[in-house]
């Protein structure tokens, strides 16, 4: 492939293709060959050959090739979910948000690695292996996105969508060194997407910068018959092109900035230089509090696995997917099944959640993780009174090295520290690099009230070409 | 003991099949006699990434019977997942209501109605 050609973003690539600079098939194939020859472990699947019939010249996205998360369900395509258990399966159907991209004009390229069933932040929970990170192959990409959040950092696929819960897209996004967008719940629908907490999760894009984040969110979004949670997105998604953050407000909550979320120095003098860059760019900068943000991961391991563990009753080997026939009966079978296809973490949350669940310590666990659920959403409404936009680090740490936190689960979550409360509230936001630490990717987050979309993707462009971040070496 | 010691309290629970031109939770037609597994979709199949969509019109019924009932009808009415396992359960939960059934109270001919709730009634395997 031309370095010309990879260089382009996904809409710069868009708006060749419609001007007939640049032929869409051979797009495609370009992209196709880089994803084909993949060393990251980043897909699970790579289309054999181009899609038949061009994209219409004057569609949107213009036939460029979309790389997809394997939990999103594909006609006739895999669609693992990153799990043993649905090793080979094939839906009947294509999931709404793909499918209005493909509308759209987007191709498929390919699906990505993830951890099983969005579980994890490493993506070594996945059923084919670790995804590797493009900036250091003896790291993790983050997860449970990282397959899209590597293929799209390493230049396999020009922008890929993936799912988020506590942070699946964000925190690899900030990992990888792209941008990530988690939209406000019930902005996109979740038709087609399998599941893991239905309450939390949501579909969003994983770009190389914020205009392309715009571009695929543009058609991502919308109320679907199939989803009663999806609602009519309030105005459209606008391209960003703020130049200043004049008269924005940004609040610094102090509980999710410090060094009680464990936060590296590394990735705090970043925040800090990304900061005073929002100064110069005309910014308002104050200290807040969440008061119960440090609460939110406790709230979030509790209702996450509930959820989990009633969305993941369905894989029990009798209509589809991986089935072990163990001793010849019903139970044994299940048993068997479900021992040999779920991974040891989706094991753990499925306990977790069948136990938080469980008669007599339902109001205890699940009951409380609820309330505290509310608080966390009533202190972003207080916040959101004084100000835009709340930021913080995306993850508390950059790229770990493969198997360092998977013997601790417990510190495996911890990576989640940042990104769980906006789920827990509903609430959108974006990770864009703000830099390197020993020459591994920071990610800087912004999140805002609900349906703040445009104006998030705003003020995170202007940062975006005040930072400056050069990816160009993971493409390499 | 003595039998006079004992009193008979006898609980009925009934089914009634609305008759909606749709499935509970799908756009599925709702037909008898015809061919198995010919009016199924990926919501009634439980396949994975597919979504429950509640029939309007099976509210409307269910508030019907309720008002004829004399019933309290909730004005916001909760979904529960029943979880258990079997075969023909195709998303290991059945939908139906726990705490806040669409209609309460009530009665009929002097017989007290407890509640009146949907939920989903899982075709035979």
């Amino acid at each position: 492939m031309t370095s010309e050609l990879l260089e382009l973003s996904a809409a710069q690539a868009a708006e060749r293709v419609r001007a007939g600079e640049i032929d869409a098939g051979e797009l495609f194939e370009a992209y196709r060959e880089r994803a084909a020859a993949d060393e990251l472990n980043a897909f699970t699947w790579v289309a054999p050959e181009a899609p038949g019939g061009a994209p219409a010249a004057n569609a949107s996205l213009a036939g460029v090739p979309l790389a997809v998360k394997d939990l999103f369900c594909t006609e006739g395509i895999p669609s693992q979910a990153g799990s043993r258990i649905l090793e080979g399966y094939r839906p009947p159907y294509t999931a709404t948000v793909v499918h209005q991209l493909q509308q759209a004009g987007a191709t498929l390229l390919g699906k990505t690695n993830q951890d099983e069933f969005a579980m994890g932040s490493s993506n070594e929970n996945s059923a084919f292996g670790p995804v590797l990170n493009p900036w250091d192959r003896t790291r993790v990409p983050g997860g449970s996105s990282g397959g899209s959040a590597a293929a799209v950092a390493a230049g396999l696929a020009p922008w890929a969508i993936g799912t988020d819960t506590g942070g699946s897209i964000r925190q690899p996004a900030a990992l990888c060194g792209i941008v990530g967008l988690k939209p406000t719940y019930g902005a996109c629908s979740r038709y087609g997407m399998i599941a893991f907490a239905s309450s939390l999760d949501q579909a969003g894009p994983l770009t190389r910068d914020v205009t392309d984040s715009a571009l695929l969110l543009r058609h991502m979004i919308g109320k679907d018959p199939c989803d009663s949670t999806s609602l009519a997105f309030p105005g459209e998604i606008s391209t960003p092109t703020a130049t200043d953050l004049k008269g924005i407000r940004l609040g610094v909550p102090e509980e999710l900035t410090g060094s009680d979320g464990g936060v590296e120095p590394g990735v705090r003098a970043s925040f800090d230089r990304t900061i005073a860059l929002a100064e110069q760019l005309g910014a308002e900068i104050e200290t807040c509090r969440l008061p119960h943000a440090p609460h939110a991961l406790s709230a979030y391991y509790l209702i996450a696995p509930a959820e989990a563990s009633a969305n993941l009753a369905r894989f029990d080997g009798v209509r589809y997917g991986l089935r072990v026939a163990g001793d010849g009966g019903l139970v044994s079978m299940y048993e068997a099944t479900r021992a040999a296809g779920f991974g040891p973490e989706v094991k753990r949350r499925i306990m977790l959640g069948t136990y938080a669940l469980s008669s007599g310590y339902y109001d205890a666990y699940y009951g409380t993780a609820q309330r505290v659920r509310t608080k966390i959403s009533e202190d972003f409404r207080a916040a959101f009174e004084r100000f835009d936009f709340i930021v913080t680090p995306t993850s508390p740490w950059t790229a770990f090295e493969l198997g360092a936190k998977t013997d601790d689960p417990l510190a495996m979550y911890l990576n989640d520290f940042c990104t769980v409360p906006m789920p827990l509230a509903g609430i959108p936001a974006i990770s864009i690099p703000s830099g390197l630490s020993d020459g591994l990717p920071v990610g800087f987050q912004l999140a805002g009230p609900a349906f703040s979309e445009s104006r998030l993707l705003d003020a995170a462009f202007a940062l975006e070409q005040a930072i400056g971040f050069d990816g160009r070496s993971a493409r390499a | 003991m003595s039998e006079e010691t004992y009193e008979p309290v006898i609980g009925l629970e009934i089914h009634v099949q609305l008759s909606t031109r749709t499935k509970m939770f799908c756009g599925c037609e709702l037909s008898f006699g015809d061919q198995p597994n010919t009016h199924t979709c990926a919501v009634c199949l439980g396949l994975p990434g597919s979504l429950p969509v509640l029939n309007a019109r099976a509210v409307h019924f269910g508030t019907m019977i309720g008002l004829a009932l004399g019933s309290e009808i909730a004005e916001r009415s909760l979904f529960h997942r029943k979880n258990y396992f079997y075969p023909d359960l195709p998303k290991g939960y059945q939908i139906s209501q726990y705490d806040v059934p669409l209609c309460r109270g009530g009665g009929l001919d002097g017989i007290r109605v407890h509640r009146v709730h949907l939920e989903e009634d899982a075709a035979k395997l």
